[in-house]
């Protein structure tokens, strides 16, 4: 099956296409509009957010995709778009560019869930090869700048939220951090190299809900707790090693609430999986003491973490969601799908 | 009139939200201003709870507007619109993003974060915005508005 997928729900303009014939896939495409130099092509600088710089970028990303592909619309047997949740206004750029191919071309259009595939881009590592044989029931830990949800998957597409973040996604934690210390934007990867020279127990910073009886998070308390910590310290945000040691420990709190919540909800949920995704899965410390974490849990778990390059909003991810929706219901289901898709600004899994 | 309301406890601030609610009928804009971990998302929330939102509040800064629907049936608010200009380079982007959608309309409430991004932006519509300040010195929290 090959598959044209489209994303625009927030900041990123992608498409991809992605070839799966039996258990073995094969990246054919994988263009994400900020990490090209197609900017430079078309003019201007693609900003951090900018709604309607979708409306500009979907056509000659697209152009891109298809032409790096060496794929005609024949060869596409489907098009997977995310229709939600996000910004109505970013959403409905991929979706209406979506629709009118698959009506042009009269193929099926798969609607297909943000966060789902953020969960689901754990499935594939390189350009080709096998898909990971990943064992279900699994707990995914999905952290990102918008996001932080704990998720049970039964299979790939029964999926729901067993916990998530009451206040701020631990991702916007870290840039808010960031930008207290003078870091700058984007300010998860700052805080993360400041803190590999610093020392993690330096500073006492709260572990919010880290008791608590369900699998619920709070990132807005520690980001106030940094900031009253630093507020009678000016001097010292000159100090590298002072601000490292913010960074580290900082970091080492988050850390320490987002492992302690998704093992526990790996034993109750007894769970054969644990998954990570989203962009602040990027972070090499989270990614090291939650590998670590599992090992040491000796209970036959196995751990799966995303590519980097499909940690940050991508359309890659996306087609992996739609083969396991087609896969699961049938590309019949999807024919004409451009008659009822439409963007949900709010979509539950 | 400005208000000075003394908010450094959480009973203080929730009775604070509750308050504003309650003069709320649909169509206002609520822009708030302050600096990180002030409150702003804080305040935003247990005005939702008041409003009567069932769903979780959590920040929009990095999905820039939420929208969440009242339960209350009988309300003559049926949404609370909540944005964040954190992010925002260009003020213009707030327009670009849809509140354009949903300010000034009767059955609406925006709330705004770092509305100090956009204030010319927010004044070119025309409607009524009532600015809320917070203010932290120490740990007394002060809330203007």
């Amino acid at each position: 099956m090959i598959i044209l997928s489209i994303e625009s729900s927030c900041d990123e303009t992608a498409a991809a296409i992605l070839e799966i014939t039996g258990a073995r896939f094969r990246v054919r495409a994988h263009v994400v509009a900020s990490q090209i130099p197609l900017h430079k092509k078309y003019g201007g600088v693609v900003p951090e957010v900018a709604a309607r710089r979708h409306v500009e970028i979907i056509i000659p990303v697209l152009d891109e995709t298809l032409r790096t592909a060496r794929v005609k619309k024949a060869d596409i047997d489907a098009i997977a778009a995310v229709n939600g949740p996000g910004l109505n206004m970013a959403l409905i750029v991929g979706l209406e560019t979506a629709k009118t191919l698959a009506y042009a071309w009269g193929k099926p259009l798969i609607p297909v869930n943000h966060i789902k595939a953020h969960m689901l881009a754990n499935f594939i590592s390189g350009e080709q090869g096998r898909l990971h044989r990943i064992a279900f029931p699994a707990l995914c830990l999905v952290v990102s700048g918008g996001h932080t949800s704990l998720a049970l998957l039964k299979t790939p597409t029964n999926i729901r939220i067993v916990g998530s973040t009451l206040d701020d996604a631990v991702g916007e934690a870290f840039d808010k951090v960031a930008n207290m210390l003078g870091l700058g934007y984007p300010g998860g990867p700052a805080v993360a190299q400041r803190a590999t020279a610093g020392d993690p127990l330096a500073i006492a910073f709260p572990r919010p809900m880290l008791t608590s009886p369900n699998f619920n998070f709070s990132f807005s308390g520690i980001k106030t707790a940094v900031r009253y910590f630093i507020e009678d310290k000016k001097p010292q945000l000159k100090n590298k090693q002072f601000i490292a040691d913010v960074c580290a420990s900082f970091q080492q709190a988050c850390i320490d609430v987002l492992l302690a919540k998704t093992l526990a909800a790996a034993k109750k949920y007894n769970v054969k999986s644990i998954l990570l995704g989203g962009g602040v899965s990027a972070n090499k410390e989270l990614r090291k003491q939650m590998r670590n974490a599992c090992e040491k849990m000796n209970s036959g778990i196995q751990y799966f973490e995303p590519d980097i390059a499909m940690t940050t909003d991508n359309a890659l991810m996306g087609a992996i969601a739609g083969y396991f929706e087609a896969s699961e219901l049938g590309l019949e289901k999807f024919r004409n799908g451009w008659k009822k898709v439409r963007p949900q600004v709010v979509l539950d899994l | 009139m400005t208000m000075r309301w003394d908010v450094s406890t959480k009973r203080e601030m929730n009775a604070f939200a509750r308050e504003v609610a309650r003069s709320l009928h649909g169509g206002e804009v609520l822009a708030l201003e302050g600096t990180l971990g002030a409150g702003k998302t804080y305040f935003t929330q247990q005005l939702a709870k008041a409003l009567d939102v069932k769903t979780a509040v959590t920040s929009p800064t990095f999905v820039l507007m939420n929208i969440y629907p009242i339960a209350n049936k009988k309300s003559t608010i049926h949404q609370l619109v909540h944005l964040d200009c954190y992010r925002l380079d260009d003020p213009q982007e707030l327009i670009h993003i849809g509140i354009t959608d949903w300010i000034g309309r009767p059955d609406t409430v925006v709330v705004i974060e770092w509305a100090d991004k956009a204030r010319e932006v927010l004044k070119s519509f025309n409607k009524s915005t009532h600015l809320i300040k917070f203010l932290v010195s120490g740990s007394k929290r002060t809330v203007v508005m």
